[in-house]
């Protein structure tokens, strides 16, 4: 038999082969074994690392309220419906009920729950509301179906509110408006819970709670919602009948500085943001800047009042309505001849307005207007700066064309706080939104002596009277002091002609101020474009039904 | 314990063994497979499929396969060679050839022709071998390794490699011809490097510092060793790796199964396996000292050491000592073909048992 010589260095390899594998298997075991004992800990920890997450638990967020504590704008809790699917699929099985209560697809919902039949979670569906989530309760699936709570903002108020309070994204911060600015008050802070999360990231199971949420606060404005909505309601009336693009308004309480309605046009329910665009909701008496143009011209003259370059009496030559300075045409809507500062305001004369600026001198202009808040702002949140070109290129030209309101941009909120300056008998008091807000403490400042407030008060009293500008915002039994402006809209090189802002600035009552309005109007296409025809009769509006609300004493009742 | 049919020949403690191995497999893949019936039941059908044709091919007499060897070599080249022209590409890499709608690999032929062929070429001259039939011996195990590397399939190149290197080994290669090849191999590790694929130098570059790339081509490897050492000594239990349910690990059915038992049970898991790994080798070793037939002892002894090749390599690649190759863990891993080639083997290995009983019965008579 051949099959016997087998030579012996065979077997030599094969007790070596033997050896080098059994050598290395222990050599595999204890490297396992190092890797298994020596190393656990650590790499336990790098395990319980990679799968063991904290996830946020949202905080109820805080209300705003109006002045009386009326909610504008509150959380409600929703639901965000979670499918272990391990358990539904070998539990209850209730595709259908759960996908008729949720209005989903059935077989969608199936295969989507049948597809995650190893996981622990499935996120269904968020903002369910608390009735649907009792009828799934009530279909007994246990764990299989989880809820964990989530907030909904709704805003009460709607589109009255709309462009102040702004709104909150889907996880309830705020991104717009009063919403984002007062988001560290409102948001509190949120708890956390324990989750565990696969390779991939996802949630697979919830483990519970570790830190409870602490709710936000609430928020009180010092809108008096009552006068709110009548702003809004006179105010979308002449943005619709004026075919107008955007329309604004702020009514302030002039005592103390607190706003006491806010409104911009076109509407916007925040409630309701699909297709939104930002021009929608801005909230433009903030956000926008503009020439006040002739508003501006009663401020102007109380200083020359009260620097005494002008009194009450001293008579201007109107040049024939027009003048040229460096080459800079001023002009009149017609000659009006010789001009007292009243009839300046009444007839609203640019050439009167420029050459008393012009005897003022150019510093004390534009120092005047920094106090103003023209080259800042009126200190209000999310509000844009002004601007007011720097003193030092300001020439002849510019000094005049700035005193009656061109050259220079402000927001309509700071137009009307300069506004509040003159109800207040000269003295500029600080104003807000926030009630009892930090804003009230600061400062105050005497621009313009009380004499000369009062007295370019009186002389506005002439706009709202018979023959005035601005009679179509007189009130019966008050006397209303006001100014109105129509100003060309600027554009690329220059003024359109046919595009106006129509604005109108005023106090009430004038003797006892308080109550100051400011309307713009911006391109209105229909029923005229006079400041007088289209923005004082939302003055009128407001501010009757706010005087009788507010219970302010008349002083006018001996006229009629 | 085992009543065998129709004289069925067969060695009973390779099959114990080899069944006890199925049995794991299954239970692990249930876990590595996130809980997947579907899976466990179609390795199971594997399993069954393989376990016949193992069978079957135990008693085909080593004879047999040594007048067959020389064809199924030249029809594994001529395989190899059609994979390169006109095979169908996974992965990135050209492995699968299509016939008659079956998919399969020409390489899993190779594993066991060249051995086969190498036994039969060294048979030739079994009792006189000099240089020149080592030489074409070499020349052999280098062309279907080659072809094989070039698809490419680092991997199943060791693998084949290895094979026909074992058969060498066991024909009785000098040891200074032993040691001077592993001399030479260490040489020229530069030049391999040279004409390795771009992603082939990144698993080694990976493998020498896994924390380079933590999210990228490490990742496999961190995550692999954080599921091995947070098993500790007696693991996390059945199904409740994290690293595995959560689906940190890569392929954990396939390649990285190894993780998953590490993981799930721990170093007494691991010992566990390694024993009785260690002991089919012990009984292949067994089988290969006793077979006096030259052919057949070659044959036998390389089934043997490339089994513990796979082992090594599957180990050693995902504890990370080793670069990641794509091996699977022999009979423990999820997949068909490289399991049903294995199970050839021990087909084979249970032939020569066979065969070497019948001459010792022939020679008692």
């Amino acid at each position: 038999m051949t099959d016997k010589k087998v030579p012996k260095l065979h077997s030599v390899q094969h007790y070596f082969a033997l050896v080098l594998t059994l050598g290395l298997f222990v050599f595999l075991l204890g490297w396992s074994a190092k890797v298994q004992i020596a190393e656990s800990d650590e790499l336990s920890a790098k395990a319980e690392q990679r799968f063991y997450r904290t996830s946020e638990i949202p905080a109820y967020r805080g209300e705003i309220r109006d002045r009386f504590g009326n909610p504008l704008a509150v959380s409600s809790p929703v639901f965000r419906v979670v499918v272990n699917p391990k358990l539904f699929v070998n539990g209850c099985q209730a595709y259908e009920d759960v996908a008729q209560i949720l209005g989903l697809n059935v077989s969608e919902f199936k295969r989507e729950v049948q597809n995650r039949s190893k996981a622990q979670y499935y996120s269904v569906m968020r903002e369910v509301m608390p009735e649907q989530k009792k009828d799934l309760e009530s279909l007994s699936c246990g764990r299989g179906i989880q809820y964990e709570r989530e907030y909904k903002r709704y805003f009460l108020t709607g589109e009255i509110n709309g462009h102040l309070i702004g709104f909150t994204d889907t996880d309830d911060h705020g991104i717009e408006g009063l919403e984002r600015t007062l988001e560290n008050v409102l948001s509190g802070s949120v708890g956390k819970k324990a989750v565990l999360k696969d390779g991939r990231g996802r949630i697979i199971e919830n483990l519970g709670e570790i830190e409870q949420p602490t709710p936000g606060q609430h928020v009180e404005l010092t809108i008096d919602n009552r006068l709110q909505f009548l702003t809004y309601r006179a105010l979308k009336k002449a943005y619709f009948n004026t075919k107008a693009k955007s329309a604004s308004a702020i009514l302030i309480d002039s005592d103390s500085g607190e706003i006491l309605a806010m409104a911009s046009q076109p509407p916007f329910n925040p409630n309701n943001r699909e297709e939104l665009k930002p021009k929608q909701y801005r909230n433009r008496v903030l956000a926008d800047q503009f020439e006040p143009g002739s508003t501006l011209k009663p401020l102007t003259l109380a200083k020359a009042l009260d620097m005494g370059v002008i009194t009450p009496e001293t008579e201007i030559d109107t040049e024939r309505g027009r003048i040229r300075l460096n080459g800079f045409k001023i002009s009149d809507y017609k000659n009006y001849g010789n001009l007292t500062a009243e009839g300046i305001i009444q007839k609203s004369s640019n050439v009167g307005t420029a050459k008393v600026a012009l005897m003022m001198g150019r510093d004390p202009v534009w120092d005047y207007f920094a106090q103003l808040g023209f080259a800042s702002s009126a200190g209000l949140p999310n509000e844009t700066y002004n601007k007011l070109k720097d003193v030092t290129v300001w020439d002849d030209a510019t000094l005049a064309a700035n005193s009656y309101g061109y050259g220079l941009a402000i927001n309509l909120a700071s137009l009307a706080k300069a506004y509040t300056m003159l109800a207040n008998d000269g003295e500029l008091k600080p104003v807000g939104i926030l009630k009892n807000g930090p804003w009230q403490h600061e400062p105050s400042q005497q621009l313009v002596s009380k004499e000369s407030a009062r007295s370019i008060r009186e002389m506005m009293v002439s706009v709202t009277e018979k023959g005035g500008t601005g009679k179509k915002a007189a009130v019966k039994d008050y006397k209303i002091a006001g100014k109105t402006g129509t100003v060309h809209v600027a554009s690329a090189g220059g003024y359109d002609e046919d595009r106006y802002r129509s604005m109108f600035a005023g106090i009430a009552p004038a003797t006892n101020p308080k109550l100051v309005m400011v309307i713009m109007v911006e391109e209105p296409q229909r029923g005229g474009y006079y400041g007088g025809e289209v923005a004082a009769p939302v003055f009128h509006e407001v501010v009757k039904e706010a005087l009788r609300i507010l219970d302010v004493t008349p002083d006018n009742l001996s006229h009629d | 314990m085992l009543s065998v049919p129709f004289n069925l020949r067969i060695d009973r403690t390779l099959l114990i063994l080899l069944m006890m191995m199925a049995g794991a497999s299954l239970v692990v893949l249930y876990s590595a497979s996130n809980q997947d019936l579907a899976v466990v039941i179609k390795q199971a059908t594997r399993f069954s499929v393989a376990f016949i044709m193992m069978l079957a091919i135990a008693q085909i007499s080593p004879h047999t396969y040594k007048r067959w060897a020389p064809l199924m070599y030249v029809g594994g080249l001529i395989l190899l060679i059609l994979v390169l022209i006109l095979g169908t590409t996974g992965k990135g890499a050209q492995r699968w050839i299509n016939i008659g709608g079956f998919q399969f690999q020409p390489s899993e032929i190779m594993k066991l022709a060249l051995p086969l062929m190498v036994a039969w070429w060294l048979s030739l001259n079994e009792n006189a071998l000099r240089f020149k039939h080592w030489s074409i011996a070499f020349v052999l195990v280098a062309v279907a390794t080659l072809l094989i590397a070039k698809q490419p399939d680092l991997g199943t190149s060791i693998l084949i490699a290895a094979s026909g290197l074992f058969v060498l080994y066991f024909a009785g290669l000098s040891w200074k011809v032993i040691g001077a090849g592993i001399a030479t191999v260490a040489a020229s590790l530069p030049a391999l490097w040279m004409v390795m694929h771009d992603y082939q130098k990144q698993r080694v570059l990976t493998f020498l510092n896994p924390e380079s790339d933590p999210l990228g081509s490490g990742y496999h490897i961190i995550q692999s060793k954080i599921a091995i050492g947070s098993g500790g000594i007696e693991g996390k239990g059945w199904l409740a790796g994290t690293q595995s349910q959560l689906n940190f690990l890569p392929e954990q059915h396939t390649d990285f199964i190894f993780s998953v038992i590490s993981e799930e049970f721990g170093l007494f898991g691991v010992i566990a396996l390694l024993s009785l790994y260690f002991a089919i080798l012990l009984r292949g070793l067994w089988i290969t000292l006793n077979t006096q037939m030259f052919f057949a002892r070659c044959v036998a002894g390389s089934i043997t050491l490339t089994f513990f090749t796979y082992i090594f390599v599957n180990i050693g690649m995902v504890s990370g000592l080793l670069p990641v190759v794509g091996v699977p863990l022999p009979l423990i891993s999820y997949g068909g073909t490289s399991m049903l080639t294995l199970m050839a083997g021990f087909g084979i290995l249970m032939g020569i048992y066979n065969h070497q009983q019948r001459q010792d019965r022939q020679n008692h008579v």
